[in-house]
């Protein structure tokens, strides 16, 4: 699994779990499928057999009626195209044919291949040459048994008139029709199987740096402090396996010196009561020099030695995120199902108003929740945003109204925002292992692959149960992750405070960025438009556009999964092509305009596949140019990061792409009203694209600039 | 709980989501394919009654003054066992034939005019819960409506088959999962018998160590991949060398904290120590 982000030795313990789990997997789903398509042929034969002779008896029908008009056997006229005609009512028909008593073919309507032609020759012969007692015994109710050629069932009717056969209606059932209809689902299964890979590869990793390096790790580093002397340090477990039991011993060892150290003072206090002051400060100097060469001064004996990894978050975020993106397949559907005309607004735009909700609340939820987890922790914020999260999903699971809904997922957002910024400052933190930008890297992976399977998920699951019931499961999952953060997150990690110049206020902060003309231009024709695609095309668009041309939510779901698929699997390519381009601003700008290009191509072509085509390349663009975008906001505002701080500029940047978004999405809304999705499609493509260009052309003419800037 | 055990239980449950997934998928497509194919069936039932019922109303019979109707569905019914009625109605949905007794002149339930009226086609179909409801048009030779015909097939027989998909299913999906559960289960149970015996040399060495005794420290990260083995963070030396120290420090710090009793106290050497 492509993650760069584990150790060698997380890396290759979980490597062969997954290997194992890929083999288990793939093969019990083979097995399971083979065993699922026997009892379909064995249960559907019958009815398909019941359904033939059905058709047949029609067939038959209708030729006796001519053929009681006097019409000859051998030339009725129009007979190919009724036949013709009855296969393409029937899916499962691949032919239907009528023979003579030579076992002559005089008509027929579908495929009819070589072999059936040898076998309605011999069938035809055999029964006549074989004498009438045979057949008097067959008769329209009461055919001949079906016959298994190499494709198709042959079911044969005899054609009685004046109690002669003339000859048989053959009707020839596709015989791989159980294989056919487990196709319907064999996307499906594929789908899922990666999903559990995916997850199955989350979980180890999480379980392997929870139960086994992490426990490793803040050994060692006990291990280390005790022998340069430092005593100040214990861990707490009780789990039985021989890391914990060695922690114990070494925690043991310096609790019992602590309470020596202790009862030693103590004793030392209450016996100089009535010596000399000299004494008294020349024996607690010594004490105290005692406590500080082995860490021993602390009152309360030896403290909890902290040691967090990003890891801890795995397992609760992508359960979290995973029930959040079920939605996404089919929310916009949802919405529509439940709309009624709201006079001051169209349809398309209040379709779009939940993701509006959604966009808005997380936006402003944020930075306040950012605040919340400073003061509360990580894991109490964690499961505080559970509560609206849960609330949002139940009260989407029963809403009747559009209104119930916005506000339903407008409450999820609130719990959503809380939740990731919880899992963010969490593996920010002082006492978490990791660098930094590893740990990141570690918080988008997980949200990314949560995306991917909760989307393709949702759509499976929304297109057999219903959209409701599946905002039901996600709080199930969701209530399901709290109790994972409760148990795996450390509950007295701290995040970093930042280190940023507190003299100036925030306006002026903002201002600052504002007189950037090179990051505005990069924030309104690269940032913005980056957004507005995922929010109006991916998650607006794509789902009612895809729905209108017939597809089922399980497709529009495994659609939008190849968007984050390409997320994770080609995102970590784009460090290696930055130097190809000459630099980040060529990248971004050639990324930006790359990824319109399917949308200002195929938005005539009114087909699924158009749709596809175009989110495998905004996909494709978007990997390469997600990551780089960051750098190049911070390139690109290194003297505004000096004077505001990092973090200014980053919260700027991101309050405005949502902003772009909401308001690209409800543009796209209004788009769809008056023009309908081809064109909404072609006009956001090439505004996308129009951006794109402007930014390549203002930063071609600004280069000297830029080389200056960097320089300075 | 090991680390192994945890493993195997999480990939279980992968296992048990993936075949629940798996199964539930087929049994939602068979449920699909199978009352498809019945009530494609019925609906080939109904045209052709309809179609019998035109052809003598092109002849110039109304509706109602057809004696050849009540055998028509009569036959239908006689045919296929699973149907449980077939009705022939006029336009107010009034029943004009029926199959069963004592129908006739009574009306058809509102849902049927209801499924009349919204259909697109000729043939509309409803799913009634305990059985297929399907039906056709009656028209006259002047392409108006007349009437219509409402077949209803009991679900007995579809439910049976449901359920015989279901059992059968369920016991081979338990007998696959249990399967490969063992399988998964043998797989982690080797795939982690390196890390055992890390972590078990560990805790040996360390109580080895603190037995006393030199070069008894035997950390084996042989089981372990080439990998894990180059980043085992507790190695022979390194460990054997910090108990040592360990212990060092310990027994200092313990010594000068009874010298200092002594010293000042003047309590005599030998007091309780702690045991480190």
């Amino acid at each position: 699994m492509p993650e760069t982000t584990e150790s060698n030795f997380e890396g290759s313990m979980v490597r062969p779990l997954v290997l194992l789990m890929t083999a288990v997997l793939c093969l019990s789903s083979l097995v399971l499928a083979y065993v699922t398509l026997n009892e379909f042929n064995r249960l559907l034969r019958p009815e398909l057999s019941k359904k033939a002779h059905k058709i047949g008896q029609i067939v038959n029908a209708d030729l006796r009626r001519a053929l009681n008009y006097g019409i000859p056997f051998n030339d009725l006229y129009g007979a190919n195209e009724y036949l013709e005609s009855t296969i393409t009512d029937y899916d499962e028909l691949i032919y239907v044919a009528i023979s003579d008593q030579k076992g002559r073919l005089l008509y027929q309507g579908g495929t009819v291949t070589e072999t059936i032609r040898n076998f309605v020759g011999r069938l035809s012969s055999n029964q006549f040459v074989s004498g009438t007692s045979e057949t008097g015994a067959i008769n329209a109710a009461n055919p001949l048994p079906a016959t298994e050629l190499p494709n198709s069932l042959n079911y044969p009717i005899p054609i009685i008139v004046d109690d002669n056969v003339l000859g048989f209606v053959h009707i020839g059932i596709d015989r791989h029709f159980a294989q056919r209809q487990l196709k319907d689902i064999f996307y499906d299964i594929v789908v899922i199987l990666i999903v559990a890979l995916l997850v199955a590869f989350q979980v180890m990793l999480a379980l392997i740096v929870f139960y086994v390096t992490g426990p490793i790790e803040r050994l060692h580093m006990l291990l280390d402090l005790q022998a340069k002397g430092d005593f100040s340090k214990c861990l707490i477990t009780r789990a039985g396996d021989s890391i914990s039991k060695i922690a114990r011993y070494l925690s043991q060892g310096a609790q019992r010196l602590h309470e020596h150290f202790q009862a030693l003072s103590a004793q030392l206090e209450s016996m100089f009561d009535g010596r000399a002051v000299e004494d008294h400060t020349r024996i607690s100097h010594r004490l105290r020099n005692l406590g500080t060469r082995f860490g021993l001064s602390n009152l309360d004996g030896p403290t909890q030695l902290l040691r967090a990894s990003a890891g801890d978050i795995r397992i609760p975020l992508f359960i979290f995120a995973f029930a959040e993106e079920l939605q996404k397949s089919f929310l916009p559907l949802f919405v529509r199902q439940v709309y009624k005309p709201v006079p001051w607004l169209n349809e398309s735009v209040v379709i779009g108003l939940p993701i509006v909700m959604w966009l808005a609340i997380v936006g402003l939820a944020s930075p306040f929740s950012s605040s919340l987890t400073k003061r509360y922790g990580s894991r109490n914020i964690f499961l505080m945003g559970l509560v609206p999260a849960i609330a949002g999903f139940i009260g989407c699971g029963l809403a009747n109204t559009i209104y119930e809904v916005i506000l339903w997922r407008g409450t999820t957002a609130l719990g959503y925002a809380m939740v990731t910024i919880a899992c963010q400052e969490y593996i920010l933190g002082d006492k978490v292992g990791g660098s930094r930008a590893v740990n990141l890297a570690i918080f988008v992976g997980v949200i990314m692959s949560a995306c991917m399977s909760g989307v393709a998920i949702g759509g499976i699951l929304a297109a057999r149960i219903g959209y409701q019931p599946v905002f039901m499961i996600a709080a199930i999952l969701a209530i399901a992750a709290g109790f994972i953060a409760y148990r795996m997150l450390s509950p007295k990690i701290d995040s970093k405070a930042e280190v940023g110049k507190e003299s100036q206020s925030s306006v002026t902060k903002i201002l600052t960025v504002l007189t950037n003309s090179r990051f505005m231009v990069f924030l309104l024709c690269a940032a913005i438009p980056s957004s507005v695609l995922t929010a109006a095309f991916l998650w607006y668009l794509v789902p009612l556009y895809l729905f209108e041309l017939g597809a089922t939510p399980a497709e529009i779901g495994r659609t939008m999964m190849v968007y984050y698929l390409l997320i994770i699997v080609a995102g970590p390519l784009a460090p290696r092509i930055v130097d190809r381009f000459g630099g980040l601003g060529w990248l971004v700008g050639f990324g930006s305009l790359l990824s319109s290009l399917g949308l200002v191509f195929f938005y005539n072509w009114r087909s699924i596949w158009a749709v596809v085509l175009a989110v495998v390349i905004m996909g494709m663009s978007h990997a390469m140019t997600k990551a780089p975008q960051i750098a190049l906001a911070l390139e690109l505002s290194r003297r505004e990061i000096e004077t505001a701080g990092q973090n200014v500029v980053l919260s700027f940047l991101r309050i405005l792409e949502r902003v772009g978004s909401i308001a690209g999405l409800l543009f796209s809304a209004m788009m769809v009203h008056i023009y309908g999705y081809e064109t909404t499609i072609g006009i956001t493509g090439f505004m996308v694209c129009g951006a794109a260009i402007f930014f390549l052309l203002f930063f071609m003419i600004t280069r000297k600039q830029s080389l200056a800037y960097a320089k300075g | 709980m090991k680390i192994s055990s945890k493993a195997v239980v999480c990939m279980i449950l992968v296992l048990l989501i993936v075949m629940g997934l798996i199964f539930m998928m087929s049994y939602f497509k068979f449920q699909t394919t199978l009352a498809t194919l019945i009530q494609n069936r019925l609906t080939v039932i109904s045209i052709t009654m309809g179609e019998s019922i035109e052809s003598a109303i092109d002849l110039g019979l109304g509706l109602g003054e057809m004696r050849t109707a009540e055998a028509v569905i009569a036959r239908a019914k006689r045919n296929d066992p699973g149907i449980a009625s077939i009705q022939i109605f006029d336009n107010n949905g009034q029943i004009l034939y029926s199959t069963q007794k004592g129908r006739a002149g009574i009306n058809v339930p509102p849902y049927v005019l209801q499924a009349l009226e919204e259909s697109d086609g000729r043939a509309w179909r409803l799913d009634r819960g305990n059985s297929f409801v399907n039906g056709v048009t009656l028209l006259n030779s002047f392409d108006q409506m007349i009437g219509g015909i409402v077949l209803t097939y009991s679900k007995d027989v579809y439910n049976t088959k449901v359920a015989a998909l279901t059992n059968s299913l369920t016991r081979k999906s338990i007998l696959i999962f249990v399967g490969f559960a063992i399988l998964a289960f043998i797989g982690i149970k080797l795939g982690f018998r390196g890390l055992g015996r890390y972590t078990d040399s560990i805790e040996s060495s360390y109580e080895r160590v603190q037995e006393g005794g030199d070069n008894v420290c035997t950390i084996d990260v042989a089981g372990l991949s080439a990998a894990a083995s180059a980043e085992a963070m507790i190695c022979k030396d390194d460990f054997d060398e910090k108990l040592c120290t360990i212990k060092d420090n310990l027994s200092e710090a313990t010594k000068d904290m009874h010298e200092l009793e002594r010293t000042v106290l003047k309590t005599p050497a030998g007091a309780a120590q702690p045991d480190v």
